[in-house]
């Protein structure tokens, strides 16, 4: 676990005049789950788009399994499975007709593991993306995101809106995915039962920095001096999210 | 995973999600629905079917070797161990011991008598006489 797959170090991210991340340092270890939390707005998910290449920083620097997504966008893409917060695919496009597409992009597309997530999602990969419901959208995101067996996986809130089924589905399909040991994957999400049971470490962004960073039961428990998860997600909470 | 080793966890109660899966496996070994020698699923078994990170369980698994319930046999996997049922039946035996103590402290403070709160007891063990399954936190 001492290796980190992912190195943030002095990141800035500023839109116009707003500074949005201001010297973000976080080294994900090998092998761990960790959890991003923060209040709305405070950059998680802009954290995210600079690990995949789609946001150029405006200062430090960024290795995602040894390669800058910087300057190597499309190399950290194709090695890291990435589930946006806001899923955009082409209504009019079947599941697998958006699977076809995307695997042009992966050379390690792995036709029977996409078979298999879709099995274990229980995801109707016939339906047209205009009829899916959210779960069913984020599952295709998901199997998308897996099919390619990435060593790093990036989820963006892949809770947010989704039923207990759902949320249940996602949950066993990413803690399968763990049984490659060497799979990282770090989680935005505002659903603390979620982040709870998914996440080993966590990760608090609070004014454009990391305030804090360690084990999961530690962070939470701390009676004294330590973060309250409930306090801090509080703010713009995914309202409804009760134990699976 | 074992079907008598039933987990389920709650990620919103008082204990966290290791401590609830370790005490979850005291009292499956204090009611024998699991005995020493026993192999235990994969750690990522159990976690997918638990619903929690693998290094959550890796963390109970730590506490329940520390503590002679569990034994790991390198290259062959987790196994119940010898002592375990000693230590299980002194864990289980504390835990609700530490509950009767809360019930009749609260029982006090809300001024009910001794004989109604046993009156509810003898009630409950009645209804519930026959529904044998042996619960965790």
């Amino acid at each position: 676990m001492n290796e980190s797959v992912i190195q943030v170090r002095g990141l800035r991210v500023r839109f116009g005049n707003k500074v949005v991340l201001d010297g973000v340092d976080l080294d994900v270890p090998r092998g761990s789950v960790t959890a991003l939390v923060g209040r709305n707005g405070a950059g998680k998910s802009t954290l995210l788009r600079v690990l995949v290449g789609a946001l150029e920083p405006n200062g430090g620097r960024t290795v995602v399994l040894g390669v800058d997504p910087a300057h190597e966008g499309a190399r950290a893409r194709s090695l890291v499975g990435y589930v946006p917060d806001q899923i955009e695919v082409p209504a009019w496009m079947r599941g697998r007709d958006w699977l076809a597409f995307v695997r042009n992009f992966y050379p390690g597309w792995n036709m029977k593991g996409q078979e298999r997530w879709i099995d274990l999602l229980e995801l109707d990969a016939e339906t047209k993306v205009a009829e899916m419901s959210k779960g069913a959208r984020t599952k295709l995101a998901l199997v998308s995101a897996l099919a390619h067996a990435p060593r790093v996986l990036l989820l963006d809130e892949p809770f947010s809106g989704l039923d207990t089924a759902a949320r249940h589905a996602i949950t066993t399909a990413v803690l399968t995915s763990l049984r490659d040991e060497s799979r990282t994957v770090l989680l935005v999400s505002h659903s603390i039962p979620d982040v709870e049971r998914l996440a080993d470490r966590v990760a608090v962004l609070s004014d454009g920095r990391i305030e804090s960073f360690g084990d999961i039961e530690d962070l939470a428990r701390s009676e004294r001096g330590g973060i309250d998860l409930d306090a801090l997600l509080l703010a713009g909470s995914t309202v409804g999210v009760d134990g699976l | 995973m074992d079907a008598r080793l039933y987990i389920a966890i709650d990620p919103r109660a008082d204990l966290p999600p290791s401590e609830q899966l370790a005490q979850q496996v005291r009292f499956a070994v204090a009611a024998e629905d699991i005995r020493p020698g026993e192999r235990l699923a994969s750690v990522r078994a159990i976690a997918v079917a638990a619903l929690i990170n693998p290094n959550t369980v890796g963390k109970a698994w730590r506490d329940l070797e520390r503590e002679g319930v569990l034994e790991s046999r390198p290259g062959d996997g987790v196994f119940v161990a010898r002592s375990a049922l000693k230590v299980c039946l002194a864990a289980r035996e504390a835990v609700l011991r530490e509950r009767v103590e809360r019930l009749v402290a609260d029982s006090q403070s809300a001024g009910l008598a001794r004989a109604e709160l046993q009156e509810w007891i003898d009630a409950c063990w009645a209804r519930r006489r026959g529904f044998k399954r042996a619960g965790g936190a």
